[in-house]
């Protein structure tokens, strides 16, 4: 089900409602039902495959938990591979195959092609199958018990706000909330309707209307010149954030209405002074994820300088693989590990340059420069992300660079700009406000009544006039 | 004392009927301005489902709206001619836009521009809400624009979804003119200067929608039974296609069954030889709707005259 649907506007008050109405002991049920039937709503079957890995994981949480030394690593490697061949099957499976078959052809091999697999990939397969990756790992480390309730256990894995999409949550976090009975509380209830709120706006009203732009220009890249693909690029770089990040909050005030909190997904990445620090700012769910249980386990930073470099580059080259089996994405982490071993060797040249012409001394103007060319390194490697495929991405690359003209604007899309750019100036106010002067002149949080009624209404008035209301799907879903 | 259950309930009521109330306000304002737009796309929507009285109506998509000229029309056949058709239109829409004709006055002539693949496009539907400000003034259109979905009947109640990405139109629409004498047409005026391509694979792998036949074969009846005298036809197109589109073969055998009369110039020789009167491999340029337009009217005068 998606969460811009008038399904979803139905589902959401009913299991919010039923939640309070039911006796605590019971509400893991109710959750559980109501989480396979907003899972169900896409393709009922592939419950099946969600079902596997839980039951998988939930008895290699116990096998884990009772077992030491060498049998409690065999117990998580097996629930890895597991969970790892799923996403390899589903996921990854023809992307393999189209690439050997390629390759034969490429050497002239005369062998029938290796057949492929008619299958879609399972909503959110990649999200699910890290959260419950996590939950074995760190029962194997031990800073989880392991689950012995399997419905809560279920739970853990389906919980219906962050099942297609994250936020990718920790057994930490969450497990403890579904034992847990949560009042009736008024303020959750209206923290988590205002989270939803802006949400729906950062997705409807920003995300949805710069889609159509952008795919009227990355669906025909030949058709377009270099300021075109520029202006394109940089609505994607907005399109995808708000698309995300609404989605994110959309997730974590459904889930807040209820009592239960979501960690903070994305935190103004735009804002970003750093590269590192953008990926501190984006995804955050993820990138703690490969963290935590790639980058540190490969020995973090505390390595050889080249050894650092490697487990950088490594652990972007897997994040961007993690987003889709397509060159494209697998260019984009690496892309991303690149900037951030670059920044790692010229740290010091770049200070002392920077301390030469005196800019240090200008912090404000220093920072304005660093978030500009931080925005527009990650708009840069947003276009591999986004084109269709790879030779997509080089001719735009290639044009934004040689070929001139008049940026694209017809009858037609010049709606797409003026609500675009006023979307996107009221999202640049309100995240503006929240960097830098964060708990002051509150608009949803007034405390005068008269204040906060008016803003709900014209938020809710320009989601339903200036939104895209045609149930775009969320670009994340396909991960 | 109240609990706190009431008092959010209160509050929720309260903001909820201030809603409902800001909604409706604001969907019946925006109404008005909209129905009264004299420029525009909306504009001609507005005209046809509103006014058109003409004795000739042409329906269709952009391919009408280009290819058509009712000048041409009015000229020859000597009766007054509307162009009714709309960029990025389907069957869906003509229907409806037909139903509100035909519950003013019958037209003496439809002539209903099919697209080569009318009922294997993967469009149609989302392409509906053109109709969403109609909803409540014209009661015929509401089965078709229902057809969007099983929620819309719900959803059509908020006015803000009415008219839902309207404002900047009918702000900019207010004060523009519609140049007169032109009913509904929009000539092309670039000239297609490339090779012609050929077309071997057609369309969608998907099999051809039944809602849309089904209303193609509403179309034709109700129009029929309405007294008019109605014409299939396939504009040309500047594309040579190896196999004739299922949709055409299609069309061709319900007209064929309620005795229409279907023109298929999609692979017409003549055009084919005269990339001049294109403006894409789709479209017709201003030269060549016209000439399109005479071999139209020719025809229309024979089959009237019948």
């Amino acid at each position: 089900m998606l969460f811009n649907s008038f399904q979803f506007l139905i589902f959401f008050p009913v299991v919010t409602f039923l939640y309070f109405l039911i006796p605590h002991k019971w509400r893991w049920l109710h959750l559980l039902i109501a989480s396979c039937v907003f899972y169900m709503a896409f393709i009922p079957v592939y419950i099946l495959i969600l079902f596997f890995t839980i039951i998988i994981d939930y008895i290699a949480g116990i096998m884990i938990g009772n077992a030491e030394g060498k049998k409690k690593k065999a117990y998580l490697a097996l629930s890895i591979i597991a969970n790892v061949g799923v996403l390899a099957i589903f996921k990854y499976y023809n992307f393999f195959i189209s690439n050997i078959n390629d390759l034969l052809h490429n050497l002239n091999i005369q062998i029938h092609d290796l057949p492929y697999l008619n299958i879609l990939l399972p909503i959110g397969l990649s999200f699910h199958t890290f959260q419950a990756m996590s939950y074995t790992i760190e029962v194997y480390r031990g800073n989880q018990k392991p689950e012995r309730h399997f419905g809560i256990y279920a739970l853990y894995v389906m919980f219906y706000p962050q099942l297609v999409a994250g936020p990718i949550e920790r057994p930490q976090n969450m497990l403890h909330q579904f034992h847990e009975k949560h009042e009736f509380d008024l303020t959750n209830i209206s923290s988590g309707l205002k989270t939803m709120l802006w949400g729906f706006f950062m997705k409807l009203v920003v995300a949805d209307r710069l889609a159509l732009y952008v795919n009227s220009v990355y669906n025909n890249v030949d058709q377009h010149n270099g300021p075109t693909l520029i202006l394109a690029t940089l609505f994607f770089s907005f399109q995808i954030y708000c698309d995300f990040a609404g989605y994110s909050l959309i997730a974590i005030g459904s889930a807040k209405t209820m009592g239960f909190n979501l960690m903070t997904n994305f935190r103004r990445p735009y804002f970003s002074k750093s590269i590192s620090e953008f990926w501190s700012r984006w995804h955050i769910s993820l990138s703690t994820w490969f963290r935590d249980y790639l980058y540190i386990s490969l020995g973090g930073s505390r390595v050889s300088i080249p050894r650092w470099y490697f487990n950088l580059f490594f652990v972007f080259l897997v994040s961007g693989f993690w987003h889709g089996a397509n060159w494209t994405f697998v260019i984009w982490g690496a892309l991303n590990g690149f900037y951030l071993i670059f920044a790692a060797m010229t740290q010091k040249w770049r200070e002392s340059v920077n301390h030469t012409i005196r800019l240090d001394r200008v912090p404000w103007l220093m920072n304005v420069i660093r978030v500009i060319t931080t925005f527009l390194l990650c708009a840069f490697a947003w276009i591999f992300f986004r084109a269709n495929n790879v030779s997509d991405a080089f001719t735009i690359v290639e044009k934004i660079f040689t070929t001139p003209g008049k940026i694209f604007v017809t009858p037609g899309n010049k709606s797409i700009f003026i609500y675009g750019v006023f979307g996107l100036t009221l999202l640049w106010l309100y995240e503006y406000k929240k960097e830098f002067f964060d708990g002051k002149f509150p608009v949803l949080t007034n405390r005068k009544i008269y204040v906060r009624y008016i803003s709900y209404i014209a938020l809710v008035a320009i989601i339903l006039l200036f939104g895209v209301l045609d149930g775009g799907q969320f670009i994340y879903f396909q991960f | 004392m109240k609990s706190k259950y009431q008092i959010f309930i209160i509050k929720l009521f309260a903001l909820f009927s201030l809603l409902i109330v800001i909604d409706f306000g604001t969907g019946k304002l925006l109404e008005y301005f909209f129905l009264k737009l004299k420029a525009g796309q909306n504009a001609n929507v507005t005209y046809a489902i509103n006014n058109a009285e003409e004795d000739l109506i042409i329906f269709g998509s952009s391919k009408a709206n280009h290819n058509y000229d009712p000048s041409v029309f009015k000229d020859s056949l000597q009766i007054s001619t509307f162009n009714a058709g709309i960029d990025g239109q389907t069957i869906l829409y003509h229907f409806g836009v037909l139903k509100c004709v035909l519950a003013r006055k019958a037209p003496k002539v439809i002539i209903l521009d099919l697209h080569p693949d009318e009922f294997e496009l993967d469009r149609g539907y989302d392409e509906l809400s053109i109709l969403l400000p109609y909803y409540y003034t014209h009661k015929e259109i509401q089965p078709v624009i229902n057809l969007r979905g099983k929620f819309e009947k719900y959803k059509v109640l908020s006015g803000f979804y009415r008219f839902n990405s309207l404002p900047l139109k009918i702000i900019s629409n207010s004060i523009k003119i519609q140049s007169e004498g032109v009913q509904g047409y929009i000539p092309l005026n670039k000239t297609w200067n490339k090779s012609m391509e050929e077309k071997t694979k057609i369309t969608s792998q998907k099999g051809p929608d039944m809602v849309k036949i089904d209303i193609f074969k509403s179309f034709l009846k109700e129009a029929k039974n309405a007294g008019s005298t109605v014409i299939v036809c396939i504009s040309p197109l500047f594309e040579k296609r190896k196999e004739i589109s299922k949709s055409i073969t299609i069309a061709r055998k319900i007209c064929q069954a309620q005795n229409v009369q279907l023109l298929d110039f999609s692979q017409d020789n003549y055009f084919f030889s005269h990339p001049e009167n294109f403006s894409d491999p789709s479209h017709l340029s201003a030269q060549g709707a016209e000439i399109y337009s005479k071999f139209i009217a020719h025809i229309t005068k024979e089959i009237i005259n019948k």
